[in-house]
């Protein structure tokens, strides 16, 4: 173990020298360094461990504004619940801070995420994230069926008058606050369009002769070129993704109660409205919370991500000269955009080792974003 | 380019067939071995006895009809790695894969999903068709009490059926990852289908965390609002709800420790079932004494019963929630001590042709199956095989099945 150390510190030292400027971001990840240095590319994969480190520093100011914001709105409607002794808003507070443990659970995982690698735990923690989004996708389910709770005890409990304005006031406050997190969280809808169309990749491989024509083009596109168009997209963090997917649901369950508040103001009788109302809107929010768990299924499964396409990756693959064969290949996510890749390669009885080594690797972290590649050549025996 | 097609599909067989022997072998053992983890009869608990815990007891490869040369071993960790019999690999695989596949495809409408159920249930080994049957007594038990409920009027035994509904969900998953955990790999799910038995435990372990926490709400809120309602029919729920679970515990009673050594993936699965209806029952148990408590005139019964409940599952549930949870964030192998592993470390770096072994990691798919991969530096002209057959025999001995290294000439 205290070789390890030495040879890590080493590696660190001499990078230090390389690296003229220092900044706080890179002697913060000089530990990360342990986890993703090898001696033959130290600078691109202390490149990205400077954007990595940017990226989470971006992240993790995004989530602080977030918890502050909902915590003076939490304060805000608990003293003014208190005075005007309204149950309503005071369940609305309680709502607050449901959406300020969610975050703070993402802030915590965005945290720990940037902890160097123990022999423990030898990936990191980035899996940490992909926990820290199962809870907070749980939180929101949770907030949903205490939500139907609610709304069928209202029902029950018929002698219960129902406040159909101060309902929709409350319901109208809520969906401006989140409406303005939205634009907080600055989301863009990239990373809803390149998981459509990459989602076909690995559902359609069992059509062997069709993937074979599409492979070929494929093949000659990624010959030479830069990166193929899906990966061009930028990944955003997993967290950041579970926080605004917290906001999105708290949106739309709060048009539910807008318009059932609006209907029982109106029309106070028909409270089996606001029954159906809750119901129909929480289930839409729980549908909106699906494409997050399966991601993070197939995250924790260990399944090919789907922003790689693995036939065009294979195929890529043995198109590099002096490669003959590629077998044993897994390729897996260890959080959302941290790709690992381990195989086994077959080289020609001429070709050099090295060289083909670090072709493998250039072709992995240029093409596909993969920076942690194993590979391990099996010499043909002939 | 031309023979692409032709290499293209051999290829996509030698990606993932690898896993997909691995798999048949892994089975087959437990079989000849006599059937320690499908059996119920079996006591298991003196399987767990006195194993040193890092000790895994090498794969013995068996030689399958398909192979002619038989008087290798097939596929032994040792010499696998290094040369690959090209020719090994047959063309029928690609109809199974294209099979199962399809079968997904089907699966996805519900009526097909249970008859799916149906099926496999009738075909599939003695534990799940014990859970299988318990699923179903939970399914008709909360069903009958939610119809009782509504007509009745009664909120309480509503939400309980609620409550047993969401518990039925869980146990239909882990149902669901039995069935689909023995599926072969296919090219997304390289490492195939096991860890779903993993993430069912994980869910399970979850679902009796959260149960614990609701019931310290509860008891909470009892204490605050000292009111303490005593409902008779939730008595004759609770009666019924505690013999339902005491079935299920007495069919998974092999799996009824709070410590157990996990060997494969069911095990884990199995573990969490049984966690989950024992939970399930001492819950209930609570219930009943809390009422007979409060006809007895104690005070604060209530507040006193959920309480020990709720701890009493949480510290049931915690050694399998940092189970799954250390398998899920793919930590060291709990089996294997951080002595063993730096101890193999030193051995490989202070051979003499080796100058540097960096990235050495280890994880564990399911339990019992280790994957590693480690960098060597290696000085300049000496031979890779025999350092390869060295670093890949080392690991086999400690317990890792497979092994990536990656040599690199300094």
């Amino acid at each position: 173990m205290e070789q390890k150390e030495d040879s890590a510190s080493r590696e660190n030292e001499q990078l230090k020298a390389q690296m003229p400027q220092v900044s706080e971001e890179a002697s913060y990840n000089n530990n990360q360094l342990e986890f993703s240095c090898s001696h033959i590319c130290s600078f691109s994969n202390l490149e990205y461990s400077i954007s990595d480190s940017a990226e989470r520093s971006k992240s993790r100011v995004k989530l602080i504004g977030l918890i502050i914001f909902y915590s003076v709105v939490m304060v805000v409607e608990i003293v003014g619940g208190m005075k005007a002794n309204s149950l309503a808003v005071l369940t609305d507070a309680a709502h607050m801070l449901t959406d300020i443990a969610g975050s703070s659970i993402s802030l915590f995982a965005v945290w720990v995420a940037g902890w160097a690698s123990t022999p423990r735990q030898s990936f990191g923690f980035g899996r940490l994230e992909v926990m820290g989004v199962l809870l907070s996708v749980q939180l929101i389910w949770l907030i949903c069926g205490i939500l139907i709770y609610e709304a069928v005890d209202r029902i029950l409990h018929k002698n219960a008058k129902v406040n159909g304005k101060l309902m929709f006031l409350i319901a109208l406050f809520g969906f401006l606050v989140n409406l303005l997190m939205i634009f907080w969280l600055g989301h863009d809808h990239t990373h809803h369009s390149h998981s459509h169309e990459s989602h076909e990749t690995c559902n359609s491989g069992e059509h062997d002769h069709e993937m074979e024509e599409l492979d070929v083009m494929g093949v000659e596109d990624t010959i030479g070129l830069v990166s193929p168009s899906p990966l061009n997209v930028k990944i955003l963090n997993i967290n950041i993704q579970g926080a605004y997917l917290h906001v999105m649901t708290d949106i739309i369950q709060s048009v539910g109660v807008m318009i059932s508040g609006l209907i029982v103001w109106v029309k106070p009788e028909w409270l089996v409205v606001d029954l159906l109302c809750t119901l129909v809107f929480s289930i839409a929010a729980l549908a909106t919370t699906l494409p997050m768990l399966k991601k993070v299924f197939c995250i924790l499964m260990e399944r090919a991500p789907d922003e790689i396409d693995i036939a065009l990756l294979e195929n890529g693959l043995k198109s590099i000269e002096g490669l003959h064969d590629v077998h044993d290949l897994h390729v897996w996510a260890i959080t959302s955009g941290k790709f690992v890749l381990a195989c086994h390669i077959v080289i020609g009885p001429g070709a050099s080792q090295n060289e083909m080594l670090s072709k493998v690797r250039d072709y992995c972290e240029r093409s596909f974003k993969i920076h942690h590649v194993t590979i391990q050549i099996d010499r043909q025996v002939h | 380019m031309d023979n692409s097609r032709f290499s293209y599909g051999k290829a996509q067989n030698a990606s993932f067939h690898h896993y997909q022997k691995l798999d048949s072998e892994s089975r087959s053992p437990r079989s000849i071995n006599g059937d320690f983890s499908f059996g119920g009869d079996t006591d298991r608990r003196f399987a767990y006895s006195r194993q040193p815990s890092f000790h895994q007891p090498p794969q013995e490869p068996q030689t399958p009809v398909s192979i002619k040369d038989s008087t290798k071993p097939f596929l032994s960790r040792t010499s696998s790695s290094v040369d690959i019999p090209l020719n090994l690999y047959s063309y029928d695989k690609i109809e199974n894969f294209a099979d199962e596949s399809k079968e997904l495809d089907e699966k996805l409408s519900i009526l097909s999903f249970i008859l799916f159920i149906f099926k496999s249930a009738r075909s599939g080994n003695k534990q799940l068709r014990k859970l299988f049957v318990l699923i179903s007594l939970n399914v008709a038990y909360s069903s009958a009490e939610l119809c009782i409920g509504l007509f009745s009027g009664r909120v309480g035994l509503v939400s309980d059926a609620f409550h047993l509904t969401f518990g039925c969900g869980l146990l239909t998953f882990s149902l669901f990852a039995m069935v689909t955990s023995r599926r072969k790999p296919d090219r997304c799910y390289t490492y195939g289908y096991k860890r779903l038995e993993v993430l069912s435990a994980f869910t399970n372990a979850l679902f009796l965390l959260f149960l614990s926490f609701s019931l310290a709400v509860e008891a909470l809120h009892a204490f605050i609002q000292d009111e303490s309602e005593h409902k008779h029919y939730l008595i004759v729920s609770a009666v019924t709800n505690l013999l339902v679970n005491l079935i299920g515990v007495w069919f998974f009673r092999n799996y009824a420790r709070i410590n157990l050594v996990y060997r494969n993936a069911e095990d884990m699965n199995y573990h969490s079932v049984c966690l989950h209806v024992l939970a399930d029952s001492i819950r209930s148990a609570g219930l009943i004494l809390a009422s007979w408590l409060l006809a007895l005139g104690v005070r604060n019964a209530e507040v006193l019963c959920l309480g020990l409940v709720s701890f009493t599952v949480f510290m049931l549930v915690i050694p399998l929630f940092k189970a799954t949870g250390g398998i899920l964030l793919q930590m060291a192998p709990p089996s294997m001590p951080s002595s063993a592993l730096s101890k193999c470390w030193r051995q490989v770096s202070t051979r003499e042709e080796i100058s540097e072994v960096s990235q050495a990691r280890f994880w564990e798919l399911v339990p019992g199956h280790v994957i590693g991969s480690i960098s060597l530096q290696v000085k300049k002209g000496i031979e890779d095989r025999p350092v390869l057959q060295y670093v890949h025999n080392l690991y086999h001995e400690l317990g890792v099945q497979d092994l990536t290294v990656q040599v690199d000439y300094s």
